[in-house]
């Protein structure tokens, strides 16, 4: 338990810090300025274990999205996206649930699972989360054109950086 | 095998999740500022069409009251213009001015459709707006008196601040006597009366004295007539008076409304921020 505790609060500080300091002011724009932002920061509530309570998960998920919010001036738009995307995690994670089901003490690791289950659970959810967050940010379904486009940038990219952070950090739970 | 909740029951988790995406929700709307414009905008258009409907609806039933009142405002209209005609000897069609030229005012109706009297600070709705050449900061009046002034307009909509608002001032004046002073209203929940400040306590003021607009502040004509003095006071240590006065506009039962437009705002407003600048 306390050991679970030390894990994701550790990740979550490491993601925080990964996202404010470095990601967040690298917002790349081929297309035009802010047009991709990378968000790596839901893998710290995606990788929280099945066994967590689901009220703890949506508090957890709700508290790490404020923090990022306040320190990106974008109050609630992480908070309500993160929010969204653990509430969609079960119903992912049903559908995606390997013959032998889930040890209840695990945590939905590269470690455990392997790539194709880990990669298709985290492009998943990591899809809804962005794709919530663009919709928050134009706030208009008028420019639904730039909310995809956005959308389908910032999550390829993304992705591709927090696969790159699973395979450095590399937890088992 | 998922684990089950064991503080809460699933309904518990559907509530916590609502609750946390309203927070969400309200701290988007509240400090990220074109997210809190496009919310606005929207909120303004659909209560505005909302209530639009209903007002149309509603319109049906008092067709036949709304007739007389446009009947007599007309007659009441023609027989100033006779007058005037019989008084100066000019013909009626003399006096149509153009707008580049001589015309200052220009009055656009529409209809009421919404209109709150209860709260604080109260709001009106009109079913017109841009497209009709409303704009922001324009008088707003009705068949007795004045209503309010436009705060926000959209392309079909204008929210107008009520004269029963606590940030409304009218600028006013007792007829033939001309001392001006500021209407506004007392919020005392009597809808049928509001206050007219700032008039010196040397004025000698009748009860009856009849209150009329000053044509000061370039959002209203000057002289349409507001109300009647029925009370006075000064309070202690004050050098002006406190005059209640009652309205003539019965603000309970409005359906239609003139927005005042001005030809010579712009003029003003640029010669004002000028010697602002001084």
């Amino acid at each position: 338990m306390n050991l679970a505790l030390l894990n994701n609060g550790t990740r979550f500080v490491i993601l925080l810090l990964l996202q404010v300091i470095v990601f967040s002011q690298a917002r790349i724009g081929p297309l035009g300025p802010y047009y991709i932002d990378i968000i790596v920061f839901p893998l710290a509530y995606l990788l929280l274990p099945f066994r967590t309570p689901r009220e703890l998960q949506f508090l957890l998920a709700f508290g790490f999205g404020l923090v990022v919010d306040l320190s990106m001036q974008s109050p609630g738009l992480h908070a309500g996206a993160s929010v969204f995307t653990i509430a969609v995690r079960p119903i992912i994670l049903r559908l995606i649930e390997p013959r032998g089901g889930y040890d209840k003490l695990h945590s939905p690791t590269l470690q455990r699972f392997k790539w194709p289950w880990f990669a298709t659970f985290i492009s998943t959810l990591s899809l809804v989360h962005i794709l919530f967050y663009f919709s928050m940010e134009v706030f208009t379904p008028l420019f639904l054109g730039a909310i995809l486009i956005k959308t389908l940038l910032s999550w390829f990219v993304s992705t591709l950086f927090i696969f790159l952070i699973m395979i450095i950090l590399n937890p088992l739970d | 095998m998922l684990p089950r909740s064991k503080v809460f029951s699933e309904l518990g988790n559907l509530i916590l999740f609502l609750v946390l995406e309203g927070i969400s929700f309200y701290l988007i709307i509240t400090f990220n500022d074109s997210q809190a414009k496009i919310y606005h905008n929207s909120v303004n258009v659909i209560s505005g069409s909302i209530a639009g409907q209903a007002s149309n609806i509603r319109s049906y039933f008092s067709l036949k009251e709304q007739n007389n009142m446009l009947l007599k405002e007309n007659a009441k209209l023609k027989s100033k213009l006779f007058n005037l005609v019989e008084k100066q000897g000019a013909k009626p069609e003399d006096l149509q001015l153009t707008v580049s030229e001589n015309q200052i005012f220009n009055l656009i109706s529409a209809r009421v459709v919404n209109n709150s009297i209860s709260l604080r600070n109260n709001f009106l709705s009109l079913n017109k707006g841009r497209k009709a050449g409303i704009t922001e900061n324009q008088g707003v009046i009705g068949e007795n008196g004045v209503i309010g002034i436009t705060k926000a307009v959209n392309d079909n909509y204008t929210t107008v601040l009520s004269i029963f608002n606590s940030q409304t001032k009218i600028s006013a004046r007792i007829k033939d006597k001309g001392y001006f002073g500021s209407l506004v209203w007392s919020n005392n929940g009597d809808v049928r009366y509001m206050t007219l400040n700032d008039i010196p306590k040397h004025v000698p003021i009748k009860l009856g004295d009849k209150v009329e607009t000053s044509g000061y502040s370039n959002l209203f004509p000057s002289g349409i007539m507001l109300g009647k003095i029925v009370g006075k006071k000064i309070p202690p240590g004050s050098s002006t008076y406190e005059l209640k006065v009652r309205l003539y506009q019965d603000m309970t039962k409005i359906k239609f409304a003139y927005v005042v437009v001005n030809y010579e705002t712009p003029a003003l407003d640029s010669l004002y921020l000028q010697t602002k600048s001084l």
